[in-house]
Protein backbone atom coordinates (compact mmCIF):
# COMPACT_ATOMS: atom_id res chain seq x y z
CA UNK A 1 0.00 0.00 0.00
CA UNK A 2 1.92 3.57 -0.72
CA UNK A 3 1.82 6.52 1.17
CA UNK A 4 -1.49 8.49 1.26
CA UNK A 5 -1.19 12.30 0.79
CA UNK A 6 0.20 13.89 4.10
CA UNK A 7 1.72 10.77 5.18
CA UNK A 8 5.36 11.73 6.41
CA UNK A 9 8.17 10.42 4.64
CA UNK A 10 9.91 7.24 6.00
CA UNK A 11 13.41 7.49 7.26
CA UNK A 12 16.11 6.06 4.77
CA UNK A 13 19.46 5.44 5.23
CA UNK A 14 20.56 4.32 1.19
CA UNK A 15 24.57 3.74 -0.55
CA UNK A 16 24.67 6.58 -3.39
CA UNK A 17 26.39 6.06 -6.70
CA UNK A 18 29.02 8.73 -5.72
CA UNK A 19 30.26 6.35 -2.74
CA UNK A 20 28.47 8.21 -0.05
CA UNK A 21 25.06 7.18 1.66
CA UNK A 22 22.68 9.18 2.02
CA UNK A 23 19.56 9.52 4.93
CA UNK A 24 16.08 11.22 4.95
CA UNK A 25 17.49 13.56 7.22
CA UNK A 26 20.46 14.96 5.04
CA UNK A 27 18.06 16.87 3.34
CA UNK A 28 16.42 18.69 6.00
CA UNK A 29 17.25 22.18 4.66
CA UNK A 30 15.31 21.78 1.74
CA UNK A 31 12.08 23.09 1.17
CA UNK A 32 10.40 20.22 -0.86
CA UNK A 33 12.55 16.85 -1.62
CA UNK A 34 11.31 14.75 -4.66
CA UNK A 35 11.70 10.72 -4.20
CA UNK A 36 11.46 9.49 -7.59
CA UNK A 37 11.39 5.65 -8.11
CA UNK A 38 13.58 4.41 -10.70
CA UNK A 39 15.94 1.69 -12.13
CA UNK A 40 18.33 1.53 -15.29
CA UNK A 41 16.28 -0.75 -17.52
CA UNK A 42 12.65 0.34 -17.86
CA UNK A 43 12.35 2.16 -21.15
CA UNK A 44 9.92 4.44 -19.47
CA UNK A 45 12.51 5.53 -17.21
CA UNK A 46 15.20 5.99 -19.82
CA UNK A 47 12.43 8.61 -21.18
CA UNK A 48 12.03 10.33 -18.32
CA UNK A 49 16.39 10.58 -17.31
CA UNK A 50 16.73 13.55 -19.14
CA UNK A 51 13.68 15.55 -17.84
CA UNK A 52 14.95 14.40 -14.39
CA UNK A 53 18.19 15.95 -14.90
CA UNK A 54 15.90 19.16 -15.78
CA UNK A 55 13.82 19.21 -13.24
CA UNK A 56 16.39 19.05 -10.58
CA UNK A 57 19.03 21.91 -12.35
CA UNK A 58 15.45 24.52 -12.99
CA UNK A 59 14.77 24.03 -9.04
CA UNK A 60 17.68 23.60 -7.35
CA UNK A 61 18.37 27.37 -6.43
CA UNK A 62 14.76 27.14 -4.92
CA UNK A 63 15.36 24.73 -2.35
CA UNK A 64 14.35 21.92 -3.95
CA UNK A 65 16.21 18.39 -4.14
CA UNK A 66 15.39 15.28 -6.54
CA UNK A 67 16.16 11.74 -5.04
CA UNK A 68 16.07 8.82 -7.52
CA UNK A 69 15.91 5.29 -5.92
CA UNK A 70 16.00 1.80 -7.35
CA UNK A 71 14.74 -1.12 -5.54
CA UNK A 72 14.37 -3.53 -8.03
CA UNK A 73 15.66 -7.24 -7.53
CA UNK A 74 19.05 -7.96 -9.30
CA UNK A 75 19.06 -11.48 -9.02
CA UNK A 76 16.54 -11.38 -11.63
CA UNK A 77 17.11 -7.91 -13.81
CA UNK A 78 21.13 -8.10 -13.70
CA UNK A 79 21.04 -4.43 -15.70
CA UNK A 80 19.66 -3.11 -12.26
CA UNK A 81 23.01 -3.62 -10.24
CA UNK A 82 24.83 -0.91 -8.15
CA UNK A 83 27.52 -1.30 -10.98
CA UNK A 84 25.18 -0.82 -13.66
CA UNK A 85 23.66 2.08 -11.69
CA UNK A 86 27.32 4.41 -10.93
CA UNK A 87 27.44 4.07 -15.16
CA UNK A 88 24.16 5.25 -16.04
CA UNK A 89 24.48 7.87 -13.78
CA UNK A 90 27.76 8.80 -15.01
CA UNK A 91 26.50 8.78 -18.75
CA UNK A 92 23.14 10.53 -18.03
CA UNK A 93 25.19 13.07 -15.85
CA UNK A 94 22.76 12.52 -12.74
CA UNK A 95 22.53 15.86 -11.26
CA UNK A 96 21.14 14.11 -8.34
CA UNK A 97 21.96 11.13 -5.65
CA UNK A 98 20.83 7.83 -7.08
CA UNK A 99 20.20 5.25 -4.41
CA UNK A 100 20.24 2.09 -4.09
CA UNK A 101 17.73 0.13 -1.99
CA UNK A 102 18.85 -3.44 -1.98
CA UNK A 103 16.72 -5.02 0.36
CA UNK A 104 13.23 -3.02 -0.60
CA UNK A 105 12.36 -1.75 2.70
CA UNK A 106 12.62 1.61 1.80
CA UNK A 107 10.15 0.54 -1.24
CA UNK A 108 8.16 -1.50 0.99
CA UNK A 109 7.56 1.80 3.23
CA UNK A 110 6.98 4.19 0.40
CA UNK A 111 4.37 1.65 -1.72
CA UNK A 112 5.44 2.53 -5.53
CA UNK A 113 4.09 0.41 -7.90
CA UNK A 114 6.22 1.44 -11.07
CA UNK A 115 8.97 3.18 -12.05
CA UNK A 116 8.70 6.23 -12.76
CA UNK A 117 6.72 7.22 -9.59
CA UNK A 118 6.89 10.38 -7.33
CA UNK A 119 6.55 11.22 -3.95
CA UNK A 120 6.47 14.91 -3.08
CA UNK A 121 7.20 16.06 0.20
CA UNK A 122 6.95 19.34 1.62
CA UNK A 123 9.33 21.14 4.02
CA UNK A 124 7.83 19.22 6.68
CA UNK A 125 8.46 15.86 4.86
CA UNK A 126 4.33 15.45 4.62
CA UNK A 127 3.54 14.02 1.24
CA UNK A 128 2.11 16.93 -1.25
CA UNK A 129 1.84 14.81 -4.63
CA UNK A 130 2.44 11.08 -5.67
CA UNK A 131 2.47 10.19 -9.16
CA UNK A 132 3.87 10.97 -12.65
CA UNK A 133 6.87 13.43 -13.56
CA UNK A 134 4.12 14.91 -16.82
CA UNK A 135 1.35 12.79 -19.03
CA UNK A 136 3.90 12.25 -21.71
CA UNK A 137 6.59 9.40 -21.55
CA UNK A 138 6.99 9.43 -25.23
CA UNK A 139 7.82 13.41 -26.35
CA UNK A 140 8.45 15.54 -24.24
CA UNK A 141 7.64 18.93 -26.61
CA UNK A 142 4.05 17.45 -26.20
CA UNK A 143 3.43 17.19 -22.40
CA UNK A 144 0.10 18.71 -21.78
CA UNK A 145 0.41 17.75 -17.98
CA UNK A 146 3.60 19.08 -16.30
CA UNK A 147 2.41 17.69 -13.18
CA UNK A 148 5.23 17.52 -10.97
CA UNK A 149 6.34 21.09 -12.07
CA UNK A 150 2.80 22.12 -11.40
CA UNK A 151 2.75 20.69 -7.90
CA UNK A 152 6.54 21.68 -7.44
CA UNK A 153 5.33 25.69 -8.06
CA UNK A 154 2.35 25.39 -6.28
CA UNK A 155 4.27 24.20 -3.28
CA UNK A 156 6.86 26.73 -3.55
CA UNK A 157 4.50 29.37 -4.10
CA UNK A 158 2.35 28.17 -0.42
CA UNK A 159 -0.86 27.45 -3.09
CA UNK A 160 -2.63 24.45 -2.88
CA UNK A 161 -1.64 21.81 -5.07
CA UNK A 162 -4.82 20.96 -7.80
CA UNK A 163 -4.04 17.62 -8.60
CA UNK A 164 -2.50 15.68 -5.79
CA UNK A 165 -2.56 12.20 -7.14
CA UNK A 166 -2.04 10.73 -10.74
CA UNK A 167 -1.00 7.27 -12.13
CA UNK A 168 2.30 7.21 -13.37
CA UNK A 169 2.83 5.24 -16.43
CA UNK A 170 5.92 2.77 -16.08
CA UNK A 171 7.47 -0.53 -15.65
CA UNK A 172 6.32 -2.86 -12.34
CA UNK A 173 8.85 -2.25 -9.53
CA UNK A 174 10.60 -5.63 -9.62
CA UNK A 175 10.30 -7.32 -5.95
CA UNK A 176 12.29 -10.18 -4.40
CA UNK B 1 16.26 13.72 -41.01
CA UNK B 2 13.62 16.38 -39.58
CA UNK B 3 11.70 17.92 -42.71
CA UNK B 4 8.34 18.81 -42.53
CA UNK B 5 7.28 15.88 -45.13
CA UNK B 6 9.38 12.99 -42.94
CA UNK B 7 7.62 14.56 -39.81
CA UNK B 8 4.18 13.83 -41.46
CA UNK B 9 4.90 10.79 -43.00
CA UNK B 10 6.36 9.61 -39.43
CA UNK B 11 3.06 11.28 -38.44
CA UNK B 12 0.57 9.23 -40.28
CA UNK B 13 3.02 6.16 -39.99
CA UNK B 14 2.25 6.26 -35.69
CA UNK B 15 -1.73 7.10 -36.20
CA UNK B 16 -1.99 3.78 -38.76
CA UNK B 17 -0.14 1.76 -36.33
CA UNK B 18 -2.12 2.80 -33.43
CA UNK B 19 -5.27 2.31 -35.23
CA UNK B 20 -4.53 -1.34 -35.79
CA UNK B 21 -2.94 -1.61 -31.96
CA UNK B 22 -6.13 -0.37 -30.83
CA UNK B 23 -7.82 -2.47 -32.98
CA UNK B 24 -5.91 -5.72 -31.84
CA UNK B 25 -6.60 -4.44 -28.02
CA UNK B 26 -10.57 -4.17 -28.71
CA UNK B 27 -10.57 -7.39 -30.49
CA UNK B 28 -8.53 -8.98 -27.42
CA UNK B 29 -10.68 -7.18 -24.38
CA UNK B 30 -13.79 -8.51 -26.42
CA UNK B 31 -12.52 -12.36 -25.40
CA UNK B 32 -10.67 -11.79 -22.88
CA UNK B 33 -12.28 -11.51 -18.95
CA UNK B 34 -9.60 -8.60 -18.43
CA UNK B 35 -9.83 -4.47 -19.06
CA UNK B 36 -7.92 -1.93 -19.20
CA UNK B 37 -6.12 0.46 -16.79
CA UNK B 38 -8.74 2.73 -16.01
CA UNK B 39 -6.65 6.30 -16.66
CA UNK B 40 -6.91 7.30 -19.77
CA UNK B 41 -3.30 8.94 -19.88
CA UNK B 42 -1.72 5.81 -18.91
CA UNK B 43 -3.56 3.89 -21.72
CA UNK B 44 -2.76 6.23 -24.54
CA UNK B 45 1.04 6.09 -23.38
CA UNK B 46 1.04 2.78 -23.69
CA UNK B 47 -0.97 2.60 -26.87
CA UNK B 48 1.43 4.72 -28.44
CA UNK B 49 4.77 2.85 -27.23
CA UNK B 50 2.90 -0.19 -28.52
CA UNK B 51 2.03 1.34 -31.85
CA UNK B 52 5.88 3.03 -31.70
CA UNK B 53 7.45 -0.87 -31.64
CA UNK B 54 5.25 -1.97 -34.26
CA UNK B 55 6.03 0.73 -36.38
CA UNK B 56 10.19 0.44 -35.69
CA UNK B 57 10.18 -3.01 -34.98
CA UNK B 58 7.80 -4.76 -36.53
CA UNK B 59 5.45 -6.40 -33.80
CA UNK B 60 4.17 -4.74 -31.08
CA UNK B 61 6.44 -5.57 -28.19
CA UNK B 62 5.39 -4.85 -24.62
CA UNK B 63 6.69 -1.16 -23.77
CA UNK B 64 8.24 -2.14 -20.70
CA UNK B 65 10.46 -4.96 -21.50
CA UNK B 66 13.80 -4.58 -23.67
CA UNK B 67 13.54 -5.85 -27.06
CA UNK B 68 16.83 -7.93 -27.60
CA UNK B 69 16.65 -7.49 -31.21
CA UNK B 70 16.01 -11.27 -31.51
CA UNK B 71 12.53 -12.78 -32.61
CA UNK B 72 12.42 -15.54 -31.85
CA UNK B 73 13.71 -14.09 -28.03
CA UNK B 74 11.17 -11.90 -27.97
CA UNK B 75 8.04 -13.22 -29.04
CA UNK B 76 7.10 -13.90 -25.59
CA UNK B 77 6.89 -10.14 -25.16
CA UNK B 78 4.61 -9.23 -27.73
CA UNK B 79 1.60 -7.76 -26.53
CA UNK B 80 -0.47 -9.78 -24.93
CA UNK B 81 2.53 -11.25 -23.89
CA UNK B 82 3.40 -14.54 -22.82
CA UNK B 83 3.60 -13.40 -18.81
CA UNK B 84 0.48 -11.34 -18.46
CA UNK B 85 -1.88 -13.63 -17.01
CA UNK B 86 -0.06 -14.82 -14.42
CA UNK B 87 1.09 -11.29 -13.54
CA UNK B 88 -2.65 -10.48 -13.65
CA UNK B 89 -3.41 -13.24 -10.96
CA UNK B 90 -0.85 -12.09 -9.13
CA UNK B 91 -0.70 -8.45 -8.76
CA UNK B 92 -4.09 -7.37 -10.46
CA UNK B 93 -2.49 -5.93 -13.62
CA UNK B 94 0.37 -7.31 -16.30
CA UNK B 95 3.75 -5.60 -15.80
CA UNK B 96 3.12 -2.77 -17.80
CA UNK B 97 -0.34 -2.20 -16.26
CA UNK B 98 -2.15 -2.04 -19.99
CA UNK B 99 -4.20 -5.13 -19.00
CA UNK B 100 -6.35 -5.30 -15.33
CA UNK B 101 -8.60 -7.50 -13.48
CA UNK B 102 -11.66 -6.50 -13.21
CA UNK B 103 -11.30 -6.31 -9.47
CA UNK B 104 -8.50 -4.09 -9.89
CA UNK B 105 -10.33 -1.85 -12.51
CA UNK B 106 -13.02 -1.48 -10.35
CA UNK B 107 -11.27 -0.67 -6.94
CA UNK B 108 -8.80 1.64 -8.84
CA UNK B 109 -11.75 3.33 -10.63
CA UNK B 110 -13.31 4.35 -7.26
CA UNK B 111 -10.43 5.86 -6.21
CA UNK B 112 -10.15 7.85 -9.26
CA UNK B 113 -13.66 8.67 -8.91
CA UNK B 114 -13.05 10.17 -5.10
CA UNK B 115 -10.05 12.17 -6.67
CA UNK B 116 -11.62 14.29 -8.88
CA UNK B 117 -14.35 16.00 -6.56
Amino acid sequence: MALAIGDRAPAFNLPGVDGRNYALADFAGKRALAIIWSCNHCPMVVRYEDRMVELQRDYADRGVQVVAINSNDVARYPDDSFERMVERAREKRFNFPYLRDETQQVARAYGPAVTPEVFLFDAERKLVYHGRIDDNPDDPSAVRRRDLREALDALLAGAPIATAETNAVGCGVKWK
Amino acid sequence: MNDPDTRTADAEGLARARRLVERRLERYLRRSRYRLFPDEMVVRSLVTRLARNLLERGRQYCPCRKVAGDRDADRPNICPCRSHRDEIARDGHCECRLFVSQEFAERHGRIQAADER
